[in-house]
């Protein structure tokens, strides 16, 4: 972007005032200003507060740090909106999911998952891939699949044709330093074909957390491999 | 069937069909109720029979099962600096939906019903 972007526009909010945008068919369609970034599609400012809880403080800063700061965080929460939402799907009895359209050009509020595909210096040919393509290709959309939700409640889906044998390996890390705290393994057998199977590993995880400091809990991220 | 787009299930899916018999093919994007006839149900590759399309209106009954759904449409919004395409409001991000919610009574496997959802967009 910085090969086509004035330097005085490197941040977020693009340093100038808002284009006034009119709905005409469902969405804020046409846009009128000088502002530049209100040409890409769709704002990324939601997801960002959502995840990251941003202020528009942080929204307005500008500068080679702040525009960094503000595309990570813009990137990376689209990916865990997404991945949110993948799970839950997958934790459905659903045997298909398509994402709608592959690339998308800008940092947005959108849902491309490949950049800009052009020679120019600092991009990729065929388009850079945005981190929820890593998510896609490294859990989302592989055919074992293994997620843990609200109340402790995990699962893991085997939607490919062959039983799986092995072992789940669940570490609850801390949200504040990122250490483990306590680590189960789990034997499992899943047949092929969209089974699910250890929906109920929430028991074993409370129990744990009775044994550890409750309070390591309030804020969990849950980390597990097959 | 019967409406005046079933020329896609005579005439246009059914030359496709006849020219790749290897081929997934799907009536519409999205279709609720899929083929009626022409196609393995198992993988919906052509059969060689007629394409038929069930027009069941699964809006008045309710044991109607959806086969294909879209969405969510979620859309990236700014309270003080709009882009083309964004939506007039805030929309999804209101909810407190980290970390996701799973359901423990769902019936999941091949045997059961299922939905394929399609163009999952954020927009």
């Amino acid at each position: 972007m910085s090969a086509f972007l004035d330097p005085q526009n490197f941040g977020i909010h693009g340093f100038d005032d808002p284009d006034v945008c009119r709905n005409e068919y469902g969405n804020l369609n046409s846009c009128n200003g000088t502002n530049v970034w209100a040409e890409r599609n769709y704002p990324c400012d939601s997801l960002v507060k959502k995840v990251f809880g941003a202020s528009e403080d942080d929204l307005d800063d500008i500068g080679v740090s702040a525009l960094q700061r503000q595309l990570y965080q813009c990137m990376m929460s689209q990916a865990l909106l997404m991945k949110t939402e993948i799970e839950r799907q997958r934790s459905t009895n659903s045997f298909g999911s398509l994402i709608w359209q592959l690339n998308e050009n800008w940092p947005t509020g959108g849902w491309g998952v490949l950049e800009y595909g052009t020679d120019l210096p600092g991009q990729v040919i065929g388009g850079r891939w945005k981190p929820l393509m890593y998510f896609l290709k490294q859990h989302l959309f592989k055919d074992v699949i293994i997620a843990c939700g609200n109340s402790f409640l995990c699962f893991v889906k085997n939607d490919g044709s062959d039983t799986l044998r092995g072992y789940i390996n669940v570490d609850v890390l801390s949200y504040n330093t990122g250490e483990s705290i306590f680590s189960l393994q789990i034997p499992i057998v899943i047949e092929g074909f969209g089974k699910v199977g250890e929906f109920a590993t929430r028991s074993r995880l409370r129990k744990q957390i009775r044994i550890h400091k409750p309070s390591h809990f309030l804020n969990r991220i849950f980390q597990v491999t097959p | 069937m019967g409406t005046r787009t079933e020329i896609y299930a005579t005439f246009v899916m059914t030359i496709v069909s006849e020219e790749d018999m290897t081929r997934i093919i799907w009536p519409s994007s999205p279709s609720s109720n899929g083929w009626k006839t022409g196609v393995n149900t198992l993988d919906g590759r052509p059969n060689g029979n007629a394409l038929t399309t069930d027009e069941t209106d699964g809006a008045h009954n309710s044991s109607f099962h959806v086969l294909e759904i879209h969405g969510p449409y979620w859309h990236g919004w700014s309270q003080t600096h709009p882009a083309v395409n964004g939506p007039l409001n805030q929309t999804i991000f209101e909810k407190d939906i980290f970390p996701p919610s799973f359901h423990e009574d769902i019936q999941v496997g091949p045997e059961f019903s299922n939905t394929f959802v399609s163009k999952r967009v954020w927009w």
